[in-house]
C-alpha cells in the first residue's frame, strides 16, 4: 500500500457539516482518481489524509487533473435545463406583475453554465458533457420544456428514467439525492416512490437554490481563473 | 452401446415425432441450413445472444430445447459441446407454462435416451417455482455444477436467483444459484411480451456477463423469444443495440409454406353483444357473460373464455355453475395452490371433447390448447395476439370454422382496467373494430403493427448488482428489494401457505415445517396486504407469520412484502380449493370456511443461522475422513469443467481447510456428547447423532468462520490467501462479505469487552492438526479483522479484503467458485449419508 504521506487538512474539520462533507468528498475523489489506497481519519478535529500525495501534489491534482463527477438535477426548475418564460414590458393591471408570453426562451445563469460546460472542450469535463447531452436528448424526446410537476408521478418517473440511462458515475450521484422505494401508495405505475435525502433538500435544492448549478458555476470559475488565484481558492479557502 | 451421430432432422423427429421446420434446423445447425438438406444437418451452430421472432404455435419450445440438446449433449466431439453452455435456463412469464415445458422436455429427453441419441447421463430437468422441490433427483441440482441441466421456471424464480435474492428458497443458498445461473448458462426468455421489466433486466444481465473486467466461467448467451417483441427494449444502457441490429431468427419462405395451415388458420372475429363498464354490476356481468358462453359453446368442443381479472374469472365460473353447467367446467388462474390448480388445468390441457374453461391471462401464452370458440375481454394488442393463438391453433377447425368473440371494456379510470392501461386498450379496440367479421389468423395479424406506448421501467445497474452480491441483511434485518427488476411494480406477488395453528401453545407453531410447492399459493402483494388488514381488524388471535431465521421461530407479521413466504392460520381462510385465493376472511366459528391444509406437507424445518445440517451425518466421522471426501468430490467436479487451472489450487486449499474450525474445543465437546462411545478417535467432523450443545453465549457459533480465521492466521500474505479465506467462510452461505456479531451476542462474563462474532471469542484457540494436505500448528483466532480500517500492523480488514476480492474477480466468478466448494461439501456429505444408509 503506497500511503507515504499524511497531510492535515485544516479546512475539513468535523464541524460545520459542510466541512465534514468536504472531507468525505476529497477522500472519495483522491481514492477514485489518484491514490486508490488512500485512507483518512479525523484527529483532534483535524482531517488527516493518508495517501501518496503531499500537500503540493494534492493541490496540483485538484487544479490540473481532478475530473468532476457529473452531478445534475434536471427535475428542478433551476437546474439549467429549462429556459424561463419570456415576459413583456407590459404589466398585468390585476397583479402588477409583468405579463408572460408562455414562450420559454429566456436564458438564466443556470442555463448558461450548462451550455458553457456542454460547449467546452476541456477533457476534464467530458463526463459532464456526456451526461448533459444524454439528459437533453431525453428531455427533448419527452417534449419536456419545463421542470416536471411535483404533485404527480412525473418528477419521480423522470428520476427513474435518468437512473436508467445515465452513466454509472452519475447514477451514484442520483442515488445520493433520492432512494426509489417500492411503495403501495406510489403515484407511478412502476410502483416506486422517491424519498429524498434530507441533506440534499427535495432533490439537490434548498428552495430555489440549486446545488448542482452552484457546483457547476464554481467549477467553471476555478477552471477559468488565473493560476495564482486558483491556488488561492483551492488552498486557502478550501483545504488548509 | 455406441453413440451414432445422426442428422438433426432425425434427432428432432425421434424426440418429437414430427419433422423440424427449417427455422428449427437453422437454430441448431447454423443459419445456412434447411431441413431439405440432410447432409448439412449434422453440423453445429454457434451459441450467441439473439432474438427469436416466430409466431405462436410453431414449436419454439422444441426449437430451443432440441437445439441445446443437439449441441450440448448429443455431439460426440467434446470441443463442439464445450462451445455451448452447460445449463439451459428456460424462463417463462407464467407458472402455467412451466410444468407444460418440463413435461414436454422430459418426454423428448426420454425418447432420445431410449434411442441412445444422448451421450452419457441424460441432463436433469428441474423446475424452480418456489417452495421446496420434492423430487429427489431434482431437489439438489445445484450440487452438480459439472453436469448439464435444464432449469425451467417463472421469471420471478429465475431472475430473483440471477440477482442473488432467490424467491422461495433458503437465503443461505442464494449465492450458489447466483453463481450457477450467471456462468456457463444459455438463458432463454420465452413470451417476452409478457415479461415487463424482466426484459430490460435480462438485457442488462447479459451485458454484465460479458463485461471484460469481470471474470466468468463458460459461455453465456441469452435468447429472447416472442412473436411481438419490441427489440428496442433490449437496447439498455450497458447493452446497446449493435450497429447492424440484433441477430434475429425469423421465419423464411420455406417455413411459411410448411406451416400454411397454421399461419392461415381461420377464426372469425366478432364483437360480443355485452360491454363491461363502471355501471355494470359484477354479478350481472357474470350472469350475462355465462349466457353468452352457453349460447356460443359448440357441443363436444372446447370453449375458452379469457378475462382480465381473477375475481371476474371466479364470478363467471360460479355463474356458469348456477346456470347448470357443473361438469367439464374448469377455472384456470395463477392464484391457486398447485395441486388445486392442477385438477382444473387437467381439464384444459389433458382433457378432450366437450369442455368450458374460464381463465385469466395465465393461459395467454404458450399453452398448447386449441379452442373452437374463444371469448376474450378487450386486452392490449400483444395479449390479444397471444389469446387468438389459443383458438384453432393447428388449423383443425378450418373446415367447420372457429370463432373469436371479444367483450368491450368501457372505463374512464386507469385503476378500473389495471393491470392494463386505458391507452393500450384504446389502441387495441381500434384494430379489433377494423377486423370485425374477418379472420384473425397469424398471417392476417402479421401485417398489423400496433406500437406499444412507451413504459417507464427501472433498469438494473451495475452498482445494484454489486450491492446484491452481499447477502448479509441490513441492521434492521431487511434485504435489498429486487422486485422492481423482476416484474412490473403493479404485478408482484407474495406466497402463502396454511397451517393448523389452533393449539394454544408454542408447539403448534414449532411443528410447522418449510412449505412444499403443493402448499403455496401466490397472491398479489396488495391483495394480501388488504387481507392482513382484515385480520388485524378481527384481532382474535389469528395471524400471518414469517420465518425469522435469527430467532428460529415463526414471527407474526402485519406487512406484505413481495417475494416473502407467509404462514397463515388455516382458520383465517382467504382461500377456496375450488376458486383459489378469494381474500375472504373466514368466520372463526364456521369450520367450513377455514382453509384445508394441503394434503402434502414439508418435513424440513426452515433454515436458520445457527443450523448446521451437514454436521449431523448418521454416523460419526473424523475431520480427516470428511475432508478427504470433500477434496475427492471437488476434484471430480473440477475434472469435466474447463476451469482455468489457476483456480484449482485455491479451491482445493479451501476444501482442505473448510472444516478445521470444527476442531474448536467447544464444538468438539458438543459433537462428542452426541457421537456416543463408538465414535472414532481424533477430531470429529460429524457427530452421527443429535444432542450436545454449545454454551448459550456461543449459540451462534459458526465453525466456518473459525476455519477462515485459522487459515488466514497461517497463510496471510500468500497468493490467493484472501480468496481461500472467503471460500472457506462462505461454505454455508452464512459468513461472506462481512463479519459481525449477531443481535444479543455478548462475550461471556469475565471476558470484558473482548470481540465476539458468530460464537467465536477473540483469542479462542484451535489445537494442532495434521492430516493429509493440512498441517496447522496450535492457532489463536483473532477477530481484529472484523474492525473497520487497517490494524496496528497495517493489515486490511476482512471487509476491505473481501470487497477487493469481489472487485478483482467480479461477482459472478466469485459466486461460482463459492458454489463449487459448497457443491463438493454438500455432495460429499450426501454420499456419506448414503454409504451409511447402505451399510
Amino acid at each position: 500500500m503506497r500511503t507515504n504521506h499524511t497531510i492535515t487538512l485544516g479546512g475539513c474539520a468535523p464541524a460545520p457539516l459542510s466541512h465534514y462533507l468536504k472531507a468525505l468528498g476529497i477522500l472519495r475523489i483522491v481514492s477514485e482518481q489518484k491514490s486508490r489506497s488512500a485512507r483518512a481519519h479525523w484527529q483532534r478535529d483535524q482531517f488527516l489524509l493518508l495517501s501518496d500525495l503531499d500537500r503540493k501534489a494534492l493541490t496540483t491534482f485538484l487544479l490540473d487533473e481532478y475530473k468532476p463527477t457529473p452531478i445534475l438535477s434536471p427535475w428542478n426548475a433551476g437546474s439549467g435545463f429549462y429556459y424561463q418564460e419570456e415576459k413583456l414590458n407590459k404589466r398585468d393591471p390585476a397583479t402588477g406583475h409583468k405579463v408572460k408570453t408562455g414562450v420559454r426562451n429566456q436564458e438564466t445563469t443556470a442555463t448558461r453554465v450548462v451550455s458553457e460546460i456542454l460547449t467546452s472542450s476541456n477533457p476534464r469535463l467530458s463526463a459532464y458533457r456526456q451526461v448533459i447531452y444524454q439528459t437533453k436528448l431525453l428531455l427533448d424526446s419527452k417534449g419536456q420544456l419545463s421542470a416536471p410537476d411535483t404533485s404527480g408521478a412525473d418528477k419521480g418517473e423522470l428520476l427513474i428514467e435518468l437512473r436508467s440511462i445515465w452513466p454509472d458515475a452519475a447514477v451514484e450521484w442520483l442515488d445520493c439525492v433520492a432512494v426509489l422505494a417500492s411503495s403501495h401508495d406510489a403515484l407511478s405505475r412502476t410502483g416506486l416512490k422517491p424519498w429524498y435525502t434530507t441533506l440534499l433538500g427535495s432533490g439537490a435544492n434548498d428552495g430555489n437554490a440549486d446545488f448542482t448549478s452552484n457546483f457547476m458555476q464554481r467549477l467553471t470559475e476555478i477552471f477559468a481563473a488565473p493560476r495564482e488565484q486558483a491556488i488561492e481558492m483551492a488552498e486557502h479557502l478550501c483545504l488548509w | 452401446m455406441t453413440h451414432e451421430p445422426s442428422a438433426f432432422a432425425e434427432f428432432f423427429q425421434q424426440a418429437t415425432g414430427n419433422p423440424p421446420y427449417a427455422y428449427q434446423c437453422r437454430l441448431a445447425c447454423g443459419p445456412d441450413v434447411g431441413s431439405d438438406s440432410p447432409e448439412a444437418l449434422t453440423g453445429t451452430a454457434a451459441c450467441r445472444s439473439q432474438l427469436i421472432s416466430i409466431p405462436t404455435g410453431l414449436g419454439k419450445t422444441a426449437a430451443v430445447i432440441l437445439a441445446w440438446l443437439w449441441n450440448r449433449v448429443a455431439q460426440p466431439d467434446g470441443s463442439a459441446r464445450s462451445r455451448w453452455p452447460r445449463r439451459l435456463v428456460y424462463c417463462l412469464p407464467m407458472r402455467t407454462l412451466v410444468e407444460q415445458t418440463r413435461d414436454e422436455t422430459r418426454k423428448w429427453i426420454e425418447k432420445l435416451a431410449r434411442k441412445n441419441l444422448i451421450l452419457g447421463r441424460p441432463p436433469r430437468v428441474v423446475i424452480l417455482m418456489g417452495g421446496e422441490e420434492l423430487e429427489g433427483d431434482a431437489k439438489d441440482w445445484d450440487i452438480y455444477p459439472e453436469e448439464p441441466a435444464i432449469l425451467i421456471g417463472t421469471q420471478d424464480m429465475l431472475l430473483s436467483r440471477a440477482l442473488n435474492r432467490g424467491y422461495g428458497m433458503s437465503r443461505y443458498r442464494w449465492p450458489m444459484h447466483f453463481g450457477l445461473l450467471n456462468n456457463d448458462c444459455l438463458w432463454v426468455l420465452d413470451e417476452t411480451q409478457l415479461m415487463g421489466v424482466g426484459v430490460e433486466t435480462s438485457a442488462q444481465l447479459d451485458a454484465f456477463r460479458h463485461l471484460v473486467e469481470w471474470l466468468r466461467q463458460g459461455p453465456c448467451s441469452t435468447w429472447w423469444m416472442s412473436a411481438t417483441l419490441e427489440d428496442s427494449r433490449l437496447g439498455t444502457v450497458d447493452h446497446p443495440a449493435p450497429s447492424t441490429g440484433w441477430p434475429c431468427l425469423r421465419l423464411e419462405q420455406t417455413d411459411r409454406e410448411t406451416a400454411k395451415h397454421r399461419l392461415g388458420a381461420i377464426k372469425r372475429l366478432h364483437k360480443a353483444g355485452l360491454t363491461l363498464s363502471k355501471q355494470t354490476k359484477p354479478e350481472h356481468y357474470a350472469k350475462e357473460l355465462a349466457k353468452v358462453v352457453l349460447e356460443l359453446h359448440v357441443p363436444d368442443q372446447l370453449t375458452l373464455i379469457i378475462v382480465n381479472r381473477v375475481s371476474r374469472a371466479q364470478e363467471l365460473y360460479q355463474a356458469l355453475q348456477k346456470s347448470g353447467r357443473t361438469k367439464k367446467l374448469s377455472l384456470v388462474h395463477s392464484r391457486f395452490r398447485s395441486s388445486d390448480r392442477q385438477k382444473h388445468q387437467d381439464v384444459l390441457i389433458s382433457g378432450t371433447g366437450d369442455r368450458i374453461v374460464v381463465a385469466t391471462q395465465a393461459v395467454e401464452a404458450g399453452l398448447d390448447v386449441s379452442a373452437r370458440v374463444l371469448i376474450t375481454e378487450l386486452a392490449p394488442w400483444s395479449s390479444l395476439v397471444q389469446r387468438f393463438g389459443r383458438c384453432n391453433r393447428g388449423g383443425e377447425f378450418n373446415a367447420d370454422g372457429a370463432m373469436v368473440h371479444w367483450v368491450n371494456l368501457d372505463f374512464e379510470h386507469a385503476d378500473d382496467v389495471a393491470p392494463y392501461t386505458l391507452s393500450e386498450l384504446q389502441d387495441a379496440r381500434v384494430e379489433l373494430e377494423k377486423l370485425e367479421g374477418h379472420s384473425v389468423s397469424p398471417d392476417a395479424l402479421g401485417s398489423i403493427q400496433v406500437i406499444p406506448r412507451s413504459v417507464i421501467r427501472p433498469v438494473l445497474r451495475r452498482k445494484d448488482l454489486i450491492d446484491l452480491f452481499d447477502t448479509t441483511p441490513d441492521i434492521a434485518g431487511q434485504d435489498l428489494d429486487i422486485s422492481r427488476y423482476v416484474r412490473e411494480g403493479v404485478d408482484t406477488d407474495v406466497q402463502v401457505f396454511w397451517g393448523d395453528l389452533s393449539g394454544t401453545d408454542q408447539e403448534s407453531h414449532d411443528n410447522i415445517k418449510e412449505p412444499t410447492l403443493d402448499e403455496l399459493c401466490r397472491v398479489a402483494v396488495w391483495r394480501f396486504q388488504a387481507f392482513l388488514q382484515k385480520l388485524k381488524k378481527a384481532n382474535d388471535g389469528r395471524n400471518a407469520y414469517v420465518w425469522d431465521g435469527l430467532r428460529e421461530e415463526w414471527r407474526s407479521e402485519t406487512k406484505a412484502r413481495t417475494g416473502t413466504v407467509y404462514l397463515l392460520d388455516r382458520r383465517a381462510g382467504g382461500y377456496d380449493p375450488e376458486l383459489g385465493w378469494t381474500g375472504e376472511l373466514a368466520s372463526l366459528k364456521k369450520e367450513g370456511e377455514w382453509t384445508p391444509v394441503a394434503a402434502v406437507q414439508g418435513d424440513r424445518s426452515p433454515d436458520a443461522t445457527t443450523k448446521d445440517p451437514l454436521t449431523w451425518a448418521g454416523q460419526a466421522l473424523t475431520l480427516s475422513a470428511h475432508t478427504e471426501h470433500v477434496v475427492e468430490q471437488l476434484k471430480a467436479i473440477l475434472a469435466p469443467l474447463a476451469l482455468a487451472s489457476d483456480w484449482h489450487e485455491p479451491l482445493l486449499a479451501a476444501a482442505r481447510w473448510h472444516d478445521v474450525g470444527k476442531s474448536h474445543s467447544a464444538f468438539q465437546e458438543m459433537l462428542r456428547t452426541a457421537a456416543g462411545e463408538t465414535a472414532p478417535e481424533g477430531i470429529l467432523a460429524k457427530s452421527g447423532g443429535r444432542g450436545g450443545s454449545l454454551p448459550r453465549w456461543r449459540r451462534h457459533f459458526r465453525h466456518e468462520l473459525a476455519s477462515a480465521l485459522a487459515w488466514l492466521e497461517n497463510h496471510d500474505g500468500v497468493e490467493n490467501a484472501d480468496l481461500v479465506a472467503y471460500l472457506i467462510a462462505a461454505h454455508h452461505g452464512k459468513v461472506r462479505l462481512s463479519i459481525r456479531s449477531l443481535p444479543e451476542e455478548e462475550p461471556p462474563t469475565g471476558a470484558g469487552d473482548a470481540l465476539i462474532a458468530r460464537g467465536i471469542l477473540d483469542g479462542d484457540e484451535l489445537p494442532e492438526i495434521a492430516f493429509d494436505g493440512v498441517t496447522m500448528p496450535r492457532t489463536t483466532l483473532r477477530l481484529e479483522l472484523m474492525r473497520m480500517g487497517t490494524d496496528a500492523e497495517g493489515k486490511a480488514s476482512w471487509l476491505a479484503r473481501m470487497i477487493a476480492l469481489r472487485d478483482r474477480l467480479g461477482p459472478f466468478a466469485l459466486a461460482y467458485l463459492e458454489a463449487l466448494v459448497r457443491a463438493a461439501d454438500m455432495s460429499a456429505s450426501a454420499a456419506e449419508l448414503n454409504r451409511i444408509a447402505e451399510s
